[in-house]
């Protein structure tokens, strides 16, 4: 968990405001657990001045281990890092935070990614086969056809892959929680075997929880938030919990999405 | 080789780099990413009687070199602090001096009074400059009399060394500095943030929950260096510099305008290691420029004589 140098191997828009960034470096001790996040700063200056969080993916190759990001660009630090060229060097500190848990006995995954929710979930379904469970469901949504992500590479697993895109370019016209719910409705499930775990915007993360907890069905939500140091310093990444553990008397506190997630059980969260 | 020591009046430090109150955490945050023996000193995050909830979310938001704040001093409470943290950062060979604040004078005494108690704390820093909570705090900060008063009632509350850190919101920030030296203080620190906002534009909405924060890093520092070099000329005891410091270079700025020591802050963000580099970087400098030690550079500005009569 140290600052690493890396370099920019590619950075390329991959839908439209969309990209992929990977990085080459020192990867070979660099354990990421599925969920888990890394900040990167994104040039050597004070423009951008703060790092960014990311959810990352280590890759294989015949060239050494490599890391890949996927970002969107929803702002100025996203639009600069949407300029960097192959070559350029960086700096990432990582891996930080607290993954997705796969309790004992885990029979099932009921997987629901909201756009770039996808990436940090992406490796958790490695994770999940690898672990020999194979009912996975992944619930996976996104604005249109282009910007699902490895749409492909899930295809050919043995994944059940439910699509939605909200203007109707591929499978269900919509939002993905809509198909979610209705799967949940029509396919009764053994419900101490099967997890749910989601990434993705907020109000979707919100709506999947209150859809989980109406079918009992245990949810980790991987959450999003501004972030100035990433270690647990700064509290800038506060988010609402109800009876944290770290809270006296006060029915409620304010946890740390950095350190104390981003990974959170569902239950655990004030929306 | 170069001494880097220094001293803050009734402290001294192996070198004068202290991790800035509320960018460090408990200090343990850190300990993974740096070696924590390596500071000056380390300011634990502002530590109240009981503990603190702090603002709602969103509370950051970068800006042009910059950033804006407003977490609201949250924190574990002091006792909390004192059987869960300090036993562990004890181990460590650094100044540990904790930052107080609280709603009322009386509960600045106390939480004094209780860090008194207990063996391992070197120093005390009173925080009348933090801008986003609404009791306590600033309120103290902006008004020399008010900042004088509490700073007496903190110091016979205690006899550890005494920084006050002052708010660079102060209409004469020099006055408030001497009011709190003749009450007692052993060294001032500044500046904490200004004051500030940010607007989104697409919803017409602050972006801050608060709606307005404190603004620290790069952005400040020219503003910080001028208010240091005023207060280090108004007041006889140890000024600590601190606002935007993010490399050596701008620590020895500090130091050159009157500076005994430096607090870094948002830069420990960007870099958990940067408060070890600029410990370098400053030891490098002494070296090149032949200089024996920091005393020899703090408050060394050389003003042309034309300069001096021109302002």
């Amino acid at each position: 968990m140290r600052n690493i140098h890396v370099k920019v191997v590619s950075n390329q828009e991959t839908a439209p405001l969309c990209f992929r960034m990977v990085l080459s470096g020192p990867f070979e001790n660099f354990y990421l657990q599925p969920g888990q996040f890394i900040m990167l700063r994104i040039g050597n200056g004070y423009d951008p001045l703060l790092r960014r969080p990311f959810a990352a993916y280590k890759v294989k190759t015949l060239k050494g281990i490599s890391l890949e990001i996927f970002y969107a660009v929803v702002g100025h630090g996203t639009r600069i890092m949407s300029r960097i060229r192959p070559d350029a060097e960086l700096e990432l500190l990582g891996p930080l935070g607290n993954g997705f848990r796969i309790p004992d006995r885990t029979t099932g995954a009921l997987i629901v990614a909201g756009g770039m929710g996808i990436v940090p979930l992406r490796a958790l379904i490695y994770k999940l086969l690898d672990t020999q469970i194979h009912s996975i469901h992944l619930f996976m949504g996104s604005k249109s056809a282009s910007h699902l992500l490895f749409h492909k590479e899930f295809q050919d697993n043995e994944i059940l892959l439910h699509v939605s895109t909200e203007d109707g370019s591929n499978g269900h016209h919509g939002l993905i929680t809509e198909l979610f719910s209705h799967f949940l409705e029509n396919h009764p499930l053994k419900k101490d075997n099967n997890v749910c775990f989601t990434c993705g915007p907020s109000s979707m993360l919100q709506t999947v929880a209150s859809i989980a907890s109406r079918y009992r069905l245990p949810c980790q939500v991987s959450l999003e938030s501004r972030m100035a140091c990433g270690i647990g310093a700064c509290l800038g990444c506060a988010v609402k919990l109800r009876n944290h553990s770290c809270s006296s008397s006060s029915p409620e506190n304010y946890g740390r999405v950095c350190i104390d997630g981003p990974v959170f059980d569902a239950r655990e969260v004030e929306w | 080789m170069v001494n880097l020591s220094t001293n803050t009046g009734g402290l001294t430090l192996k070198n004068p780099v202290i991790a800035a109150s509320g960018t460090f955490g408990y200090g343990l945050e850190y300990c993974q990413y740096m070696d924590l023996n390596r500071l000056g000193g380390l300011i634990v995050k502002g530590l109240s009687l009981n503990p603190h909830l702090g603002n709602p979310p969103p509370r950051i938001i970068e800006t042009t070199g910059g950033m804006l704040n407003s977490i609201g001093l949250q924190n574990i409470g002091v006792d909390a602090f004192i059987k869960e943290k300090l036993p562990l950062l004890r181990q460590y060979d650094v100044a540990i001096i904790v930052n107080i604040f609280g709603q009322t004078v009386e509960e600045y005494v106390k939480v004094a009074r209780r860090l008194s108690e207990v063996e391992g704390i070197n120093g005390v820093e009173i925080n009348i400059s933090c801008p986003n909570i609404k009791a306590g705090g600033i309120m103290f900060g902006k008004d020399p009399q008010q900042a004088g008063f509490l700073t007496k009632r903190v110091r016979e509350a205690t006899p550890l060394p005494l920084m006050v850190k002052l708010t660079p919101e102060a209409r004469n920030i020099s006055e408030v500095a001497q009011r709190v030296e003749d009450s007692g203080a052993d060294s001032i620190s500044l500046v904490n943030t200004f004051l500030g906002m940010a607007i989104d534009v697409e919803t017409s909405k602050p972006l801050l929950a608060t709606i307005t924060g404190g603004l620290s890093g790069p952005a400040i520092k020219p503003i910080a260096l001028r208010m240091v070099w005023e207060v280090a000329q108004a007041v006889s005891i140890p000024v600590v510099g601190s606002g935007g410091i993010a490399s050596a270079r701008d620590a020895l700025e500090f130091i050159i305008a009157g500076a005994q020591a430096v607090q870094v802050g948002t830069a420990n963000f960007i870099n958990p290691a940067i408060s070890v580099e600029i410990i370098e970087g400053i030891g490098k400098y002494l070296q090149d420029k032949k200089l024996k030690g920091i005393k020899q550079l703090v408050g060394s500005l050389k003003i042309p004589a034309h300069e001096k009569t021109s302002h």
